[in-house]
């Protein structure tokens, strides 16, 4: 390979790794300006856990503890006491997000099902929803008691039938986030 | 400054002192919108939308940036030497400035004269010769700064800059033989008369080499290894911080319009426009120079843009193929080159051009063949 023919090849490349680039200052930017612009999330994103409510606003948690024996790192507290019908009441569900790493193990194993719902995991009493926005100034902050969670999955939960696996569905929300921390704190 | 000398009458050295100051507060608002722009002009290549944030569409950003530089401690290392730290920064960004001396930025028209500080008769050569000064300050910020990172990021500058000075100049060297003098002022008159006539044409060649050089004389990508970010954290600058740290990256961008007007002068006509000039503007003093300033910023514009887009193409090359491509490629090049033009010179401008252009051709054909052929052999094996 002699000087001449390296030289050539040289501005060749050259000239083609210009055209390339030029090619894409004519294309649409790929950037999504995060605060003001957001992306459409998948329907099955996997967010922060929540409970969605039936439609009296109750929780459709059995009390089986299933999600809180199979959560990898034992993130989720139920407690749970004998009503006077002899059935389970939830006293109160803890799913603390400090600890949650979103795997979504809860969701499967959970024993509600709803036949309404065309969803993967139709009608479950606990569902990853699409509230990805959970800054807060402390731990506690990030510690969710029943009311949140129920609050979080009527807000941000998968909509039953109408939200089929694979269309994309906007996330909002930071509003909403902002009414969650409020119950939080309350 | 003719036409301005007779209207204020001025004794010659305080015009000068006028024009540096003016020079001096004009290149501040320009290199912050040349950063601007890079940061622009980048984010388009990469479909990102660039600086968004500070004034509208981001305008003010390069301002912001300049606030915080100012602001921050200017730190200088315990085992610095002190003196050498304080100048280098210095001794790097006046040459940038004093370039501009020689640089005409328009013409009145007619009688009334360019634009410029000082019409040398060795233009081109004090050009040249102040530019290379910079290189001074790269190795003292390196040495100075009592770290080893830029004190190899000086040595290579200073290594980098030997080799590139020289087909730099050799480049000039064949417009010199067809302008027949080394003033700014007559180059960009030798080029009158329209665009078949600017020296880029004539001097393909040179051209090309030129643009080569002038990037490795600014450091920028690919030729930045003075201070490349991975291999020397940032090279001969690493220790400087705030204000010093905004001189250097100043004096960078003051480089770059200077390297780009230097080539506009030299190669695509100055302050000419492309075509031959109606009689109605160049009879109007103050219409003609806003006309042609106008051309010679549109050009220096063109080439710096040029030279942001090849950033934005082209990896660093690694310091031994620096070293091959100045001394085994362009060096040779150039010299031939000027061969060329000495024997054509003889024969007219009209042949120069052409024996260049031929030669440009049969080099990309055979260049074409070879490498379709080596090709061939490969996929044969």
């Amino acid at each position: 390979m002699d000087v001449l023919t390296r030289a050539f090849q040289g501005a060749k490349a050259i000239a083609e790794g210009l055209a390339t680039t030029f090619k894409h200052v004519t294309r649409s930017q790929v950037t999504i300006g995060y605060p003001e612009v957001r992306s459409e999330l998948p329907a099955a994103f996997r967010g922060m856990p929540g409970l969605p409510p039936d439609k009296s606003g109750n929780t459709t948690c059995i009390g089986c503890l299933a999600c809180a024996r199979v959560c990898p790192p034992q993130c989720i507290f139920i407690t749970t006491s004998k009503g006077e019908d002899r059935k389970l009441r939830i006293d109160d569900f803890i799913v603390d997000a400090n600890l949650c790493i979103m795997c979504g193990l809860c969701e499967e194993v959970c024993p509600v099902t709803s036949k309404e719902d065309k969803t993967d995991y139709p009608g479950r009493a606990i569902q990853l929803t699409h509230l990805y926005e959970m800054s807060a100034y402390c731990h506690e902050d990030l510690v969710f008691h029943l009311p949140q969670l129920i609050a979080i999955g009527q807000e941000f939960g998968r909509q039953k039938s109408k939200d089929l696996p694979g269309q994309p569905r906007t996330a909002c929300y930071s509003r909403l986030a902002v009414h969650v921390k409020e119950l939080t704190r309350g | 400054m003719n036409l301005l000398q007779s209207l204020l009458n001025l004794p010659e050295p305080l015009m000068g002192a006028i024009g540096a100051l003016l020079i001096t507060l004009g290149m501040l608002p320009v290199a912050a919108m040349l950063v601007l722009w890079e940061r622009i002009f980048l984010g388009k290549l990469t479909q990102r939308p660039g600086p968004n944030r500070v004034g509208p569409r981001g305008l003010l950003q390069t301002i912001a940036d300049a606030l915080k530089l100012l602001t921050k401690e200017d730190f200088t290392p315990k085992d610095a030497d002190r003196i050498l730290f304080f100048l280098a920064p210095l001794i790097f960004i006046v040459p940038s400035f004093l370039v501009f001396a020689v640089v005409p930025f328009g013409h009145f028209g007619g009688t009334h004269g360019p634009v410029l500080i000082a019409d040398l008769r060795t233009g081109i050569f004090f050009m040249v010769a102040v530019f290379s000064l910079h290189t001074v300050g790269i190795l003292m910020a390196g040495w100075a700064s009592n770290n080893k990172y830029s004190l190899l990021g000086g040595i290579r500058g200073v290594a980098q800059a030997i080799s590139y000075e020289l087909p730099l100049i050799f480049s000039f060297l064949g417009i010199l033989i067809l302008s027949g003098s080394m003033s700014t002022v007559d180059i960009i008159k030798a080029q009158g008369g329209g665009l078949h006539n600017w020296f880029f044409l004539a001097q393909p060649v040179a051209f090309l080499v030129y643009l080569a050089c002038s990037v490795a004389e600014v450091n920028r990508v690919p030729f930045d290894i003075p201070e490349a970010e991975s291999e020397l954290v940032s090279g001969f600058n690493t220790e400087y911080s705030g204000m010093r740290f905004a001189m250097f990256f100043l004096a960078e961008y003051v480089s770059l319009f200077a390297t780009a007007a230097i080539a506009t002068i030299v190669f695509l006509g100055g302050w000419l426009a492309p075509f031959p000039e109606p009689a109605v503007i160049t009879g109007s003093t103050l219409g003609y120079f806003f006309w042609s300033a106008g051309w010679f910023l549109l050009k220096v514009f063109t080439l710096v843009t040029l030279a942001m887009w090849v950033r934005g193409t082209l990896p660093r090359l690694r310091a031994d193929q620096l070293m091959d491509f100045a001394w085994k490629f362009l060096v040779p090049v150039v010299l031939v080159n000027l061969f060329v033009t000495g024997l054509l010179a003889l024969w007219g401008r009209w042949a120069v051009a052409g024996g260049l252009w031929l030669a440009l051709l049969l080099w990309a054909l055979y260049g074409q063949s070879r490498a379709a052929k080596a090709e061939r052999r490969q996929v044969v094996y």
